[in-house]
């Protein structure tokens, strides 16, 4: 339950240092990846249907604070008791945070993949990258076709 | 998750003669963003000589008796798929199975080396859902996966002839690591094929036939050319290739720095008794209890020293 009260006001606060008056806009990746973007900034993290097929997480590996990465660059890796997998930028960006709570309960990202288990915060370097992104309605029918 | 053998798709062997394990793995690696997943599979077989293999986000010091390691020339490693700490030598054989993403399925590679290797020497090998192969209680493999976004590799050793026993000493890490968010190892009993071997003379060579031959045989398509960038020494069979030399540009010494072994470690409190402790970060100490610990701020942790110094 408390955990679920965290994750409330951690978007709450994420809305509200960006700008209030854009809506906030999810942006999915063919390979499972999401981007919450609002004015320059964006919260990214992996889908609900990755941490599925990946199982019990069991550690993130998260960035450093200021590194920079290209689109499709990986930012993070992930181990399950399944695999080591990866975790790429949906958009080219310079990391300006990072999800601290998953060094000590990487299971947030089972529990909560697209909101309190969010990886990182990026300052997005080309914002023209998101045209190239899937939204979730479009996002949806990619996971029913696959 | 589709589980059956691609149809279509070729397979090839790779066999290494290589027998560091920073260069296995560094082949292992450059073959994962190397290979042609998109028309075959492949199955990479290599041998090291004593090494122990620490998983990805594990902590080299919480799983080895480091100066210990040092002392012996044994080398250790870190893949990069997740896991426990293994320790390798001649006695065990280690299989890489290369397929692309759809078609990534330990169960299924695990279940084909049960079968091949029963049907041969009924050893009453047994999977479980935890990727485990035993005999009665006692593990023969472990396995552990990478994926990326173009391909995947399961791999997992196969305990033949392992000297099981020579290694107990250097496997006991430091106790007074007092917090560490790394991965941790779960042993288990273990042992060897060949002790349960009744008819069969069971050695590695033998096994690395058996389990190749079968490979090859699962598939319904062969060509005779391989498919590399690079031209390893080709076998009569042209399915199977030999590497006795890593191709220039795989990048050997990646796996072999400090950097990559000790430097990728998670956060860990080391305790140096009365009260006093140092916390490390990616291998270097970055904060210390004690003033007179200060000098050590900065500089990669040892134990060894540390304890002198107090």
């Amino acid at each position: 339950m408390a955990l679920r009260l965290v994750s409330r006001a951690c978007v709450r606060q994420f809305n509200t240092a960006l700008s209030a008056t854009r809506p906030l806009s999810m942006y999915y990746t063919k390979s499972h990846e999401w981007v919450n973007v609002s004015g320059g900034v964006g919260r990214v993290g992996i889908t609900d249907h990755a941490q599925a097929a990946l199982g019990d997480i069991v550690y993130v590996d998260l960035p450093d604070v200021d590194a920079e990465f290209d689109v499709g660059e990986e930012v993070s890796s992930v181990e399950s008791v399944k695999a080591v997998g990866d975790v790429a930028l949906p958009v080219s960006g310079i990391v300006k945070a990072v999800n601290d709570a998953l060094s000590d309960t990487p299971t947030l990202v089972n529990q909560s993949a697209e909101d309190g288990g969010w990886i990182c915060e990026i300052e997005l370097t080309d914002t023209s990258e998101l045209d190239d992104l899937m939204d979730k309605a479009a996002y949806d029918a990619f996971l029913e076709s696959e | 998750m589709a589980c059956g053998v691609g149809i279509g798709r070729r397979p090839h062997v790779i066999l290494s003669n290589l027998r560091c394990v920073y260069q296995n793995l560094s082949l292992e690696n450059w073959l994962l963003q190397n290979w042609n997943f998109a028309r075959s599979d492949c199955l990479l077989v290599y041998r090291n000589k004593p090494c122990v293999v620490i998983g990805r986000f594990q902590n080299p010091w919480r799983e080895v008796n480091v100066a210990e390691a040092r002392e012996k020339g044994i080398d250790i490693a870190r893949r990069v798929s997740g896991g426990g700490t293994v320790y390798h030598d001649l006695g065990n054989v280690n299989f890489s199975f290369f397929t692309d993403k759809p078609s990534h399925c330990p169960a299924k590679n695990l279940t084909f080396l049960a079968d091949t290797l029963n049907q041969w020497a009924d050893l009453g090998l047994k999977t479980n859902k935890r990727h485990d192969m035993s005999i009665e209680e006692a593990k023969v493999t472990g396995s552990a996966s990478r994926i990326i976004r173009t391909g995947s590799f399961h791999h997992c050793t196969l305990l033949v002839t392992s000297s099981l026993s020579s290694l107990s000493s250097v496997l006991q890490g430091d106790p007074y690591i007092t917090t560490s968010i790394a991965t941790a190892s779960v042993p288990s009993p273990v042992t060897n094929l060949a002790s349960h071997s009744r008819d069969v003379i069971l050695t590695p060579g033998h096994v690395i036939s058996h389990v190749t031959s079968s490979y090859l045989a699962r598939y319904d398509v062969h060509f005779p050319e391989p498919e590399l960038p690079w031209k390893p020494e080709q076998d009569t069979a042209g399915d199977v290739m030999v590497v006795d030399a890593l191709p220039e540009s795989v990048d050997e010494p990646e796996h072999k720095t400090w950097d990559w072994v000790f430097g990728r470690t998670p956060k860990f409190t080391r305790s140096f008794g009365a009260g006093m402790e140092v916390m490390v970060d990616k291998g270097v100490v970055v904060e210390v209890s004690d003033r007179r610990l200060e000098e050590v701020i900065g500089t990669p942790f040892d134990q060894t020293t540390i304890q002198q110094m107090l």
